[in-house]
């Protein structure tokens, strides 16, 4: 009777083994559909803007560091309602002070660096301490709620890369940024890319760090990390290098100056990155190392594109939508209560609409978000920001 | 009766000539006087486009100028670029610290973009503790 008891106990704690594995995997299975759920839905967003991330259906934002009289409050944008809100869930909040769960602390002048992994959404901050400026590395629910400090970044580091990118991925932090030091009296321009474990206990990794180049841009897919840094002005050259997030090895992609242009940040399309957001939008093909323009535009400024279309603005008041399969252009004004000489900055494209902050450095003047759909030729004012 | 027209016709012009161009930015520098925490600083700043390097940048030297300071004096510099059509193209911001004991620090920060966009000043931004203010550029409407 003893001896059937133990079996009994041996089969349970087998059947108990069984399904905590079945569970695990289930669990790490819809982790890995989220991660790959947001690569998709914003494939065409601006991730390396500083100031906007997508996920879900959700887009976070926002106002940029443009002038730190703006108040730092995180926004969210349901992309099929359009509705737009602070990131606070607390009862009777008027979200105009620093009690609120969207108010972020400390950016004072400078981007959050916005990213969403897993269920959290993270940024990066700055706290005065007795030796000087922290920079910090924080997290909270994508509701807004259980904020909490996860560790501080190497100040030796982040002194010289304030504009960039940061992403996290396998329980590990990406921070990809460039600067400048002032040595004797003359600006050294440079770009650093490292990693370090979330937890904090790890001295961070440096993956790459290299002065001449003056700008950075970067993004995740697929356990890889692509950077792309640029030279720009007299001496212009462009290094492509990609980052297996999971075997820690480091390719260079391209290295040189045939490149048609520069990018306020680029796409991975197959194995094509996509660069949009300077006078020319074009493609680097991985496999082949080769450079093709999508579009370009020399009458006009910047171009933004998204799946099939290019946008640009024609004047501080008009743009041009180009149809790339047909390459026919849309033109139009831009909403009357986005203009008064506001300045315009371009979040990027998801699902084929682009969305727009306007924005004035004025304090009376309030920023105002929009979003544009090419197939509807309309803009719509989606919210006014306090 | 004509000369009041085209007096009007004119003023129409110019002012949809105002409302439709923007004003933009030039260099501008300047300095000030910080005080905290029992010290006293001065701040020089600038911020200026330079048209044959297609470069903005903004920059800024804290010295440390009396009293004895308790925390270090920190703070931020930045610079953002527009084109034409008012687009911000991109922009750049530095930290800096002065720590207890030293004399003087020097921050920069500068945008070039590549591809000859005409770039105008849209704004330098300057932080120093508590104390902030910006060199402003902002578009006349």
């Amino acid at each position: 009777m003893r001896k059937l008891h133990v079996i009994f106990k041996r089969i349970f704690i087998a059947a108990i083994l069984v399904l905590a594995s079945i569970l695990a995997v289930g669990c790490s299975g819809k982790h890995s559909e989220n991660e790959s759920t947001e690569s998709e839905e914003s494939r065409f967003l601006y991730v390396d803007n500083g100031y906007s991330a997508c996920c879900n259906g959700i887009l976070y934002f926002t106002e940029p560091a443009f002038g730190s009289e703006k108040e730092p409050f995180v926004y969210t944008v349901d992309i099929n309602t359009g509705e737009c809100m602070p990131l606070c869930a607390k009862p009777e909040c008027l979200h105009n002070d620093k009690e609120c769960n969207a108010y972020l602390d400390g950016l004072t002048g400078c981007n959050p660096l916005f990213a969403v992994s897993g269920s959290r959404l993270y940024w990066r901050s700055f706290k005065k301490e007795a030796e000087g400026i922290a920079t910090v590395l924080y997290s909270m629910d994508l509701d807004g709620s259980m904020r909490k400090e996860v560790m501080t970044l190497d100040n030796e580091l982040e002194e010289t890369m304030n504009v960039g990118f940061l992403g996290v991925y396998g329980g590990k932090l990406f921070r990809c940024g460039s600067g400048e030091e002032v040595r004797n009296s003359d600006p050294v321009c440079m770009v650093t890319v490292y990693s370090q474990e979330l937890s904090g206990k790890s001295e961070p990794k440096i993956l790459f760090r290299e002065e001449g180049y003056n700008a950075i841009v970067s993004r995740m897919h697929e356990g890889t990390l692509y950077v792309a840094c640029f030279a720009n002005g007299e001496d212009r050259k462009l290094l492509i290098l990609s980052y297996n997030m999971d075997d820690d090895t480091l390719t260079e992609l391209y290295s040189g100056n045939e490149h048609p242009g520069s990018a306020q940040s680029f796409f991975i399309i197959d194995d094509k990155l996509l660069f949009s957001g300077g006078r020319t939008a074009y493609s680097f093909s991985i496999g082949e190392k080769r450079f093709d323009t999508i579009w370009h535009d020399d009458d006009n400024g910047v171009l933004h594109i998204s799946e099939d279309h290019a946008f640009v603005s024609t004047s501080p008041s008009a743009y041009k939508c180009i149809d790339l399969s047909t390459e026919t252009a849309l033109t139009g004004e831009f909403p009357s209560e986005c203009l008064d000489g506001r300045f315009k900055y371009c979040l990027g494209s998801i699902n084929g609409v682009y969305y727009f902050l306007f924005e004035g450095n004025v304090k009376s003047k309030k920023s105002v978000l929009a979003s544009y759909d090419p197939n509807e030729n309309n803009f719509r004012v989606l919210a006014e920001l306090p | 009766m004509k000369k009041y027209k085209k007096i009007l016709a004119v003023m129409l012009v110019a002012v949809t000539v105002l409302t439709c161009f923007p004003v933009l930015g030039n260099a501008t520098t300047g300095s000030r006087s910080i005080y905290l925490d029992g010290a006293r600083y001065t701040a020089s700043y600038y911020v200026n486009i330079k048209q044959s390097l297609n470069r903005a940048r903004a920059g800024i030297t804290v010295n440390w100028v009396s009293g004895v300071a308790g925390n270090p004096c920190s703070g931020r510099v930045s610079v953002v670029a527009v084109d034409n059509n008012l687009n911000v193209i991109g922009g750049s911001v530095a930290t800096f610290s002065i720590s207890v004991g030293n004399i003087s620090v020097s921050k920069s920060c500068s945008f070039i973009p590549d591809d000859n966009i005409p770039i105008y000043l849209a704004q330098g931004g300057y932080h120093v503790e508590t104390v902030e203010w910006t060199l402003d550029s902002a578009p006349v409407s």
